[in-house]
């Protein structure tokens, strides 16, 4: 067990305590809880409108403090703006000490809300001779590539789905695998697109249908290597 | 007043403790370090996340934002990118075994940073718990006990390290409930809360590709998944009380008076609940979820909240299990430390 420290305090130990003290403002400030993404074209994302939907609309319903749902979401808007504002200078502020510690980080698992109508990326190679696209990753749960996949290109998949990242860079490493397993039919084109489906309603699957409606989500990225 | 208030403070960071904690989280946190270096090498995917493009890395390189990233001084070739890895590996074995702590606690940190660095697309949780908490081990005098640092010390110099600072262990005591109370405070979604039904669980076991299995199975035991979704929640955003339970239980005079909501507040060990809580969360995020070594690293910070007699206790247990022999205890602490 710790004991506590009789002879006087030297100068280092209230300069220690000092750097700690420091060093937990800054890494406390820096993750408070803060969102990758608040623009309007983050509002109007289908994942974000369906949440903010459902919130408000239930939100109203057991505390009907403003008029309407909307209005109720555009105030809490406002609130969210000041707060990420502030949150956002504070961030700026702290991040050059945490960049030389080491400990800038975020912790956002499971965070906002679970998607409801999760993304798969699909992958598919025209080969050469070809005028059709063929299917090369099939990502879904159970197939052979999905068990194949090294869970770290979930995370890619997940980013570049919100437009971070290089499309090009990942398909040209597609590119890359299909040509060293089909040597003799290259690839001449990479396709890149998401099936978005629908978590079904746990009622739902227990009646039997636990059908999840894919449908082909966001513009395909079609990449073809530079001649 | 206020000065007597800092003056508290600061002899709470400069308080002592024997260095058995320490040893035990420098070997959990080491083989899980290891792991994870394994888990990427017995992929074959290192040059992939790290290497440049035309050196079979997928993309491009940009210089890195961090000051301590070892990319600013090499460009990842395939060969720095093994050299850096297997590098990464034996300072990880090394620390794990407490052999040049210090030194070897830098390399990984160094190394860790710059990997994380060269891979943000591919980052996941898990790796930014290992980069803060590689930073938390250079500081922490990990290789006082239990430790080839401290059997060669004992068996050439006939020294024994009696006590070691108690802060680095209370700084990653409150990184750890700073990860979890920060994630437990992001669950702010609809799902997270009656006004969703809870259904945030059911939702997350339905993701392709980050869980393990199709989802269906999860309807026919719905409301588990709801107090699931419940427990979760509340555990993590609560979790920020167990380094203050923790603190607050220590008294150095027993017979000093506290006041009511001290006494309260520290009738129990929230240690206990929590702990197991987070054991039993994490061993269903590995069966659920395909979430690389996120789980085993959070883990394997929980000794960080032993105190040094349990922490010598396992040790003792793990080195019977082992069938190796355990160095002797660890020496009482002096009478007054500072």
């Amino acid at each position: 067990m710790s004991e506590s420290s009789s002879p006087p305090l030297s100068w280092r130990a209230h300069l220690l305590a000092g750097w700690i003290t420091f060093h937990l403002v800054c890494v406390t400030i820096y993750v408070l809880p803060y969102p990758p993404l608040f623009d309007e074209a983050a509002l109007e994302h289908p994942e974000v409108a369906a949440e903010l939907k459902v919130t408000f609309e239930n939100l109203h319903q057991k505390i009907p403090l403003y008029d309407s749902p909307q209005e109720m979401q555009q105030a809490a808007l406002g609130l969210a703006r000041g707060y990420i504002d502030t949150v956002s200078r504070g961030r700026e502020w702290v991040e050059p000490y945490l960049r030389w510690t080491g400990s800038t980080q975020s912790w956002t698992m499971f965070g906002g809300t679970p998607p409801r109508y999760p993304l798969v990326l699909v992958v598919e190679v025209r080969p050469r001779g070809s005028k059709e696209f063929v299917l090369y990753q099939d990502l879904r749960w159970g197939t052979e590539d999905s068990a194949a996949m090294n869970f770290r290109h979930r995370k890619v998949h997940e980013n570049l789905s919100m437009g971070w990242g290089n499309m090009a860079a990942y398909s040209a490493y597609w590119a890359r695998r299909w040509n060293e397993q089909h040597p003799e039919r290259p690839a001449q084109a990479v396709r890149l697109s998401y099936i978005r489906s629908t978590t079904p309603l746990p009622e739902a699957v227990r009646a039997g249908n636990s059908e999840r409606h894919p449908t082909l989500d966001i513009l395909p990225y079609v990449w073809e290597p530079e001649r | 007043m206020m000065v007597r208030c800092w003056q508290r403070y600061v002899a709470f960071w400069s308080e002592r403790e024997r260095p058995d904690a320490y040893a035990l989280v420098r070997i959990t946190f080491g083989i899980a370090l290891v792991l994870n270096l394994l888990e990427q090498l017995l992929s074959g995917d290192i040059l992939e996340f790290y290497a440049l493009p035309s050196e079979g890395g997928i993309f491009p390189f940009q210089r890195p934002g961090s000051p301590l990233s070892l990319f600013r001084l090499f460009a990842p070739t395939a060969l720095h990118v093994r050299v850096l890895v297997y590098a990464h590996l034996a300072a990880a074995v090394l620390f794990t075994l407490g052999c040049a702590t210090r030194l070897v606690a830098l390399v990984n940190f160094f190394c860790q940073v710059t990997l994380s660095e060269r891979m943000p697309l591919f980052a996941f949780g898990g790796d930014n718990v290992f980069r803060v908490y590689c930073f938390l081990m250079v500081l922490a005098p990990c290789g006082a006990a239990w430790s080839l640092d401290a059997w060669f010390r004992r068996r050439w110099q006939g020294k024994v390290t009696r006590s070691v600072p108690s802060w680095p262990r209370r700084l990653m005591m409150l990184q750890l409930a700073l990860i979890y109370t920060s994630t437990g405070l992001m669950k702010c979604g609809s799902s997270w809360s009656f006004m969703d039904g809870w259904s945030a669980l059911y939702l997350a076991v339905n993701l392709p590709g980050l869980a393990r299995w199709p989802g269906d199975w999860a309807a026919w035991v719905y409301p588990l998944t709801q107090g699931g979704t419940f427990v979760a929640k509340w555990w993590e955003i609560t979790f920020v009380l167990v380094p203050f339970n923790v603190f607050l239980r220590r008294r150095d005079d027993p017979a000093r008076p506290i006041g009511w909501v001290r006494r309260w507040f520290t009738r129990w060990d929230l240690r206990g609940p929590y702990l197991l809580l987070g054991l039993v969360f994490h061993l269903s995020l590995i069966v659920l979820f395909d979430l690389g070594l996120f789980s085993p690293v959070m883990l394997s910070i929980y000794p960080s909240y032993f105190h040094p007699e349990e922490a010598q206790r396992w040790l003792e247990q793990g080195c019977r299990l082992l069938r190796i022999p355990s160095p002797p205890p660890s020496p009482p602490l002096p009478a007054h430390t500072s």
